[in-house]
């Protein structure tokens, strides 16, 4: 027994020395975008034990896997709210995939409202059934909002935020402002720009500022000058009462309407 | 002495060698490699498993696998051959024959260990090129089907979609870092057994130490912090702190599999703090096995 306890000592005096510097490397680790999961109880309820000791011991990916492919089981059982709790838990596990919040939000915002919406049987009350789609919106916002927190230079996220306000929240200043967002990412799609002016020239409100978007735009060059966005000029430049001679861009004149032959 | 016999130094990389490469046939031997057949069952399995997935799914699915599987096994060889090595050469006599020779305790051991590390090394480079193969296969099934049922204008984007979410260097990185972490715990396994009785307890505290050293960092970060427990809870924290490597630092290959990049500098840093960590381990387990009483 008393030789070891030099090396005993050894190992303490060690430790003493690494501890501080485990420290200093793990918050550089984290900085690095390491290292971010958060293994908590409810985490251990949905991985049991095992599944949980596992996760500890560097095999963290494989139970996000794992709790991602049992999710899709319960998709195809529509048990939305098991379905909620194993994409949650999975997201935990891994949040930088990317894959997983934008597909988590998709199940919930889309598929899980949608059928929330379309389920009489299960809910005859159509206020109740909206509720319910409602709120199925707002969990599927909050997994792009969660995913944005760990991932927030992906712009992917962020154009299924703009996407998800627009078509589910009908919130087009929210949808533009996450558009701008998604467009300073990098990797953002070309076409993000254009749809951020789009999304805020059927905001009210924002009419001036949406009219100077969609201006710059189009003075960037014919690639720009879709006719979606030189419809939205005229119509905001009508709304706006620019006057003719600042205009860039007149619809061409709709031919007058052929008299129609009575029968 | 004779002055025609050649001095012996106290030191010698040619005799390390010679046991590092005895011990890396002698494991060769013992057929160990066999388990690499089983990695390749899993790596393929979870490949036909996820064919049904979207290409991302897919290929996620796929990496997780292998690199755990890479991970797993690495540590498990490094593990189980390194606690074998000493009580082997004690029941073989082996031992006797070495160390009756001018060959110190310190050589030994280091050339038993670095048998080890050449036999993890080849293992995971094995493994990596099984991981390799399968995920590019899949790879070009995937762009071969993508490449039929994709319209002209949008396959470009289309195939370097698929491109980016199959294997990258990027990789190669966090498939070091399994490899120093299975050394770690080799060399930890190593100081473990140079006390220990018999083998199985060397696999066991070997297991409790892999374990808990996963978990040593929410012990330091409590120690360090200074959280308001009893003193004996605060003394037991504080000796795992102490006692543990930090294994969860050397657990960035998960994010690296959905595409985070490790910069260069962290990934030295870590790989510094790995090797110091094997030296003081092997250090320690020489100051032990010289007191041996054999």
């Amino acid at each position: 027994m008393k030789r070891l306890l030099l090396p005993l000592g050894l190992i303490l005096a060690f430790g003493a020395l690494k501890a501080p510097l485990e420290s200093h490397l793990l918050v550089q680790e984290r900085a690095s975008g390491f290292q971010a999961a958060q293994l908590n109880m409810q985490l251990r309820s949905q991985l049991g034990q095992m599944g949980f000791m596992a996760a500890l011991s560097g095999f963290r990916a494989i139970m996000a896997d794992l709790l991602w492919i049992r999710s899709g089981s319960a998709f195809e059982r529509t048990e939305w709210g098991r379905m909620k709790l194993l994409l949650e838990s999975a997201t935990q596990l891994q949040p930088k995939a990317i894959l997983f919040w934008e597909m988590a939000h998709f199940h919930m915002a889309y598929d899980a409202a949608i059928s929330a919406r379309e389920n009489v049987t299960a809910q005859p009350s159509d206020a109740l059934r909206r509720k319910a789609e409602r709120e199925y919106h707002r969990i599927g916002e909050q997994f792009l909002l969660d995913g944005i927190t760990h991932n927030p230079n992906s712009a992917r996220l962020h154009e299924r935020l703009g996407a998800l306000y627009d078509k589910k929240f009908h919130d087009h200043a929210r949808a533009a402002q996450a558009y701008t967002d998604c467009a300073q990412k990098p990797g953002a799609m070309g076409y993000i720009r254009r749809f951020a002016a789009y999304q805020l020239a059927q905001a009210s409100g924002y009419e001036k500022e949406a009219y100077a978007r969609l201006l710059e735009l189009y003075q960037e060059g014919e690639q720009q000058r879709l006719p979606t966005l030189l419809n939205l000029l005229h119509s905001l430049a009508e709304k706006l009462a620019i006057p003719a001679a600042e205009r860039v861009y007149t619809p061409p004149s709709t031919p007058p309407a052929q008299p129609t032959l009575a029968r | 002495m004779n002055p025609s016999s050649p001095v012996h130094s106290l030191f010698s990389t040619r005799r390390i060698a010679a046991l590092a490469h005895n011990t890396l046939l002698e494991l060769v031997r013992m057929r160990v490699f066999y388990f690499i057949l089983l990695f390749a069952l899993m790596v393929i399995g979870s490949s036909l498993f996820t064919v049904n997935f979207s290409f991302q799914e897919q290929f996620q699915v796929l990496k997780d696998v292998g690199l755990g599987a890479i991970s797993i096994f690495s540590w498990l060889l490094g593990l189980l051959c390194t606690a074998l090595l000493l009580p082997k050469d004690l029941e073989d006599r082996t031992l006797y024959t070495i160390l009756a020779k001018p060959v110190p305790r310190f050589e030994y051991l280091l050339g038993k260990l670095l048998g080890v590390f050449l036999l993890i090394g080849i293992a995971v480079a094995l493994m990596s090129l099984v991981f390799a193969g399968v995920l590019g296969l899949r790879e070009q099934q995937v762009l071969a089907e993508t490449a039929r049922s994709t319209p002209p204008a949008d396959l470009a984007q289309a195939l370097a979609s698929i491109r980016a979410s199959a294997f990258q260097w990027n990789l190669l990185p966090g498939i070091a870092l399994i490899y120093l972490k299975a050394v770690l715990c080799a060399t930890f396994t190593l100081l473990i057994s140079t006390f220990a009785s018999s083998s199985v307890f060397t696999v066991l505290v070997s297991v409790v130490v892999y374990l808990v050293g996963h978990v040593q960092g929410i012990a330091r970060e409590y120690w360090l912090g200074g959280g308001d427990a009893s003193p004996l809870i605060k003394v037991l924290v504080a000796l795992v702190a102490l006692i543990f490597p930090d294994l969860q630092l050397f657990n960035i290959v998960d994010e690296i599999a959905v595409g985070t990049v490790v910069p260069m500098l962290l990934f030295w840093k870590i790989t510094g703090f790995g090797v110091l960590y094997t030296l003081v381990y092997m250090l320690v387990a020489q100051v032990v096995f010289s007191t041996r009483e054999l």
